[in-house]
């Protein structure tokens, strides 16, 4: 009977245990052993090796001669079986990915909670192309809920920070008992979409399921620490109705490292928060080169970071704003009488002021019409009610700087203030 | 009738309200359009950036741009990336207007649902959940 001999390269697959399988014979077959066959056609199938794709079946038929034939393993950095990853970081030569793209069905499978690192100096991961030998890969599941799925792994100085669904967790390298990384929950809140946390790596901001935004950052003492910022009502507004399928309701947070800003958007909306401060803009932005980055690679000098970004349509030449409700600790009807806005308004800029006022807390608001400001920034709205809002509008924006605001008042309706309005009446009888 | 007046400073100094319930009287702002806090200081402000290329070309054709979520722009070593809803693209030159590049990925008519990811640093390597695209010592994998 004729033979049939398949040749396995490379050797190093060989010694990962790369072998052949003839169809209706028994167990694999090491490279290059010759197997009497009888006339007929057979599937050859090869073992799986690790770190190397598994060459696809072949199929040979055998006649009078003998046959020999030849496979190489590939190479295989990432496997073929894995789906890509939803999120990357670089660490200390380290690549780690982690999560798969979310749905919006009740469980995911375990593969969406897995972090895998690499081997330092190379994209080859343990169940692939890492030698377990040098014990330096290696994986972890994210534990928890059923929905819990990795959605960011970014470098935090000397730590790498995993942001899931539903808890955040720091991951520290060790030395003992073996070079690995020691786990430790951060916060047991989570992020809903990838690009909810941008930053550097001393800082993070980051962007919750719950509706607030964190900052985490190393302290004093060299411990990893995050700080809730709060800002509930403008996120929650930005993540309504959040689905995976329509993107509806999707965060992102992006680094201005030049103005040392986030802006935090969806597709309608955009925020910039600075050292902690919140405000609104009508830019959305949805990634930022550095002024120096950008000159390295273009010829023109820049003068301003490059980014792509799009403008919501509307007055965007205004800085304008609305404060919270005043009352002057009174429940009292109050007349506002005068506004002096505090700061510098050039000549040439145009702020106008209204108030929201109602005349009782169950009440809804209205608006008085705008009065246009002196060029000192003085205004007579002449508006009474129990609880008011003061709203500013001044163009253009440059040069407008606004320090404090003195609101000049009267009590209108002295009949809720005891003991004053008696002596008030007793002085003029 | 005797006129009291009362400064208000908070909202100059802290922009937007951070409690999701009202603090009355306290002077903090509920809205806050084109300003920016700085040094206790609430100061018009409009982000100044410089858009990124309108127009990139590969091979005769404008790939499309997006609103929104893309594209976006990620540099690594000397080289420019641009991230779209349906490619990774490699700057190749960027001496002309429109600029060139290349396709590290394209998907063509689909688009993503993710965004793009850099590892970061000076790596070479990119993921949005439907791809992982790297450089592999001489040439770019892509993985589906």
């Amino acid at each position: 009977m004729p033979n049939y001999t398949m040749t396995i390269s490379p050797t190093e697959a060989i010694t990962r245990g790369a072998k052949f399988h003839i169809s209706g014979t028994p167990g694999w077959i090491a490279s290059g052993t010759a197997t009497s066959l009888s006339a007929g056609t057979y599937t050859v199938s090869f073992r799986p090796a690790e770190g190397y794709t598994t060459p696809a079946d072949v199929t040979v038929t055998i006649a009078a001669v003998d046959v020999s034939g030849t496979v190489t393993y590939a190479t295989a950095k990432w496997s073929s079986t894995w789906d890509p990853p939803l999120t990357v970081c670089f660490f200390r030569g380290q690549v780690f990915t982690g999560g798969i793209v979310p749905t919006n069905t009740a469980s995911y499978p375990d593969s969406a909670r897995l972090v895998r690192w690499s081997e330092i100096g190379s994209m080859a991961f343990l169940g692939a192309t890492a030698n377990p030998i040098k014990n330096e890969a290696g994986f972890w599941y994210l534990p928890g809920a059923a929905q819990e799925c990795v959605m960011a792994i970014k470098a935090l100085r000397t730590c790498v920070i995993v942001y899931g669904r539903y808890s955040t967790w720091k991951l520290t390298p060790v030395k003992e008992p073996a070079p690995t990384y020691s786990i430790e929950l951060l916060m047991p809140v989570g992020i809903n979409y990838p690009a909810a946390v941008d930053g550097t790596e001393e800082e993070h901001c980051v962007v919750t399921r719950t509706n607030g935004i964190y900052m985490v950052s190393y302290g004093p003492y060299g411990n990893v620490q995050t700080k809730s910022l709060g800002f509930k009502d403008y996120i929650a507004a930005l993540q309504t109705g959040t689905a995976y399928t329509t993107r509806v309701g999707h965060v992102k947070v992006v680094y201005n490292r030049d103005e040392d800003e986030y802006y935090i958007s969806n597709t309608t909306a955009s925020y910039i928060l600075h050292k902690g401060s919140l405000t609104e803009t009508d830019k959305i932005v949805n990634s930022v080169i550095p002024i120096a980055k950008a000159d390295l690679l273009f010829t023109a000098a820049y003068t301003s970071p490059l980014a792509y970004y799009s403008s919501i349509s509307g007055d965007t030449d205004y800085l304008s704003f609305t404060t919270d409700i005043i009352d002057f600790n009174l429940s009292a009807i109050k007349t506002i009488q005068v506004i002096e806005i505090q700061g510098t308004l050039g000549t040439s800029h145009f702020t106008e002021v209204a108030v929201d006022y109602r005349y009782n807390r169950g009440a809804s608001f209205t608006t008085s019409t705008y009065k246009r400001c002196s060029p000192s920034g003085i205004v007579f709205p002449i508006v009474s009610g129990v609880d008011f809002r003061i709203r500013v509008r001044s163009t253009p924006q440059v040069g407008s700087e606004i320090e404090s605001m003195t609101i000049g008042w009267k009590l209108s309706d002295k009949t809720s203030v005891r003991g004053v309005y008696n002596n008030a009446s007793n002085a003029s009888t | 009738m005797k006129e009291y007046r009362t400064t208000i400073k908070a909202g100059f100094e802290q922009g937007l309200r951070p409690t999701d319930v009202s603090m009355r009287n306290s002077g903090i702002l509920v809205s806050c359009l084109g300003g920016k806090v700085e040094d206790k200081v609430l100061k018009g402000y409009t982000p100044s950036l410089t858009a990124g290329t309108a127009l990139i070309q590969i091979g005769g054709s404008a790939i499309v741009i997006h609103s929104g979520l893309y594209p976006q722009v990620f540099s690594a070593r000397s080289m420019l990336f641009i991230g779209t809803s349906y490619s990774l693209v490699l700057i190749t030159s960027t001496s002309t207007t429109p600029v060139t590049g290349s396709y590290l990925y394209n998907a063509g008519a689909s688009t993503l649902k993710f965004p793009w990811v850099h590892a970061g640093g000076d790596s070479l390597i990119f993921t949005c959940g439907d791809v992982l695209v790297y450089y592999d010592d001489t040439s770019w994998v892509t993985v589906t």
